[in-house]
């Protein structure tokens, strides 16, 4: 039953006592926030501590979550702050490339794919400054807006807009050719 | 505009889903555009809700076992605005009453003596709102957990 409940709904849940509640929470956001760790530390064992901090951070500041935004936007914000307040103190010891590991994916043809369109991703993703990667990832990945990534990382919309231009017009040259492109055009 | 102009113009929108009139307009002409711009369209969209990074272990025990150890959530039957609006009435009230014509009254009937009980009561109001306040938010003094600490080593 929790399944359908909202997350603003959970939080209410939480806030009355059923602590248990948290769990749905947990299991609805915890890939989201394994991959920004991921793309602060390149390393899985602190993407996991990572995770960790993030969701026990924010269940201890759920009191103060007033539903003014979604409380999806609300938890990557958490996550986005204690990201960048680690990574300040963090020095990454390997490329992220090496480390990346695809997710599994229903038939193995749409795996393969997936597979290839990450990569691709993660090719056009790193052309860009270090900085604003993470701008790329909340854009593709997480789907929020140019506002809504602008009012997480204070970046102003106009740098958003140019690279998440550069990592789209760099990934168009990148899929060209590759099966990923042929996938589509079938 | 060229093939590559209009490919610029719709990759530099905000949204990937919807084609813009002029794009598709061009579309109605060109094979390699009409091939290309929704092959395009369709690996960005798939990028949505797939991560890059599979997680191999799920977090969900580690992270209600440390949840669980800290305090349930309680809370209070009466909301914060209440608590506020119902502080500045009684404290209005308090600071008003020397100028109101009741208390004119009071004081013709019953003389300057009366000042004093009516400090006294007004004085036990406000502690007795202080102290409900401070005891239904221990958690933002800082004293439940300290509070909690203390009563756990007097079990153990």
């Amino acid at each position: 039953m929790d399944e359908q409940r909202n997350d603003e709904q959970i939080v209410r849940q939480i806030l009355y006592g059923d602590t248990e509640a948290f769990r749905v929470i947990v299991g609805r956001y915890q890939k989201q926030i394994f991959n920004m760790g991921f793309r602060f530390f390149r390393n899985e064992n602190d993407a996991y501590d990572f995770v960790q901090e993030v969701f026990i951070k924010a269940f201890q500041k759920l009191g103060s979550f007033r539903g003014l935004s979604p409380f999806r936007f609300w938890l990557l914000k958490i996550a986005y702050n204690t990201g960048i307040n680690s990574v300040k103190a963090y020095k990454s010891t390997s490329p992220i490339d090496d480390v990346a590991i695809p997710s599994a994916e229903k038939s193995p043809e749409e795996k393969h794919l997936n597979e290839e369109l990450r990569k691709l991703l993660l090719d056009a993703v790193n052309t860009l400054p270090e900085r604003y990667r993470i701008c790329v990832d909340f854009y593709f990945f997480y789907g929020l807006s140019y506002n809504e990534i602008s009012s997480m990382t204070g970046f102003p919309v106009n740098t958003i807009k140019s690279n998440v231009f550069r990592a789209k017009k760099e990934l168009r040259d990148l899929l060209s050719g590759t099966i990923a492109e042929d996938y589509y055009e079938l | 505009m060229n093939c590559e102009d209009h490919i610029s113009h719709y990759l530099k929108r905000e949204s990937i889903d919807r084609l813009p009139f002029l794009v598709k307009i061009h579309l109605l002409w060109c094979g390699k555009c009409r091939r290309e711009i929704p092959a395009l369209r369709k690996n960005l969209a798939a990028y949505r809700g797939i991560f890059p990074y599979a997680m191999k272990r799920d977090m969900s025990d580690s992270i209600m076992r440390s949840v669980c150890k800290m305090l349930p959530y309680k809370r209070g039957a009466v909301s914060e605005s209440k608590w506020i609006i119902s502080g500045c009435i009684l404290l209005g009230s308090i600071f008003l009453m020397p100028f109101n014509n009741s208390m004119q009254w009071v004081r013709d009937s019953f003389g300057e003596f009366f000042d004093i009980p009516l400090t006294i009561v007004m004085g036990m109001a406000i502690s007795l709102y202080i102290t409900l306040f401070a005891a239904s938010h221990l958690k933002n003094f800082g004293l439940r957990s300290k509070i909690d600490r203390i009563l756990a080593k007097e079990a153990q």
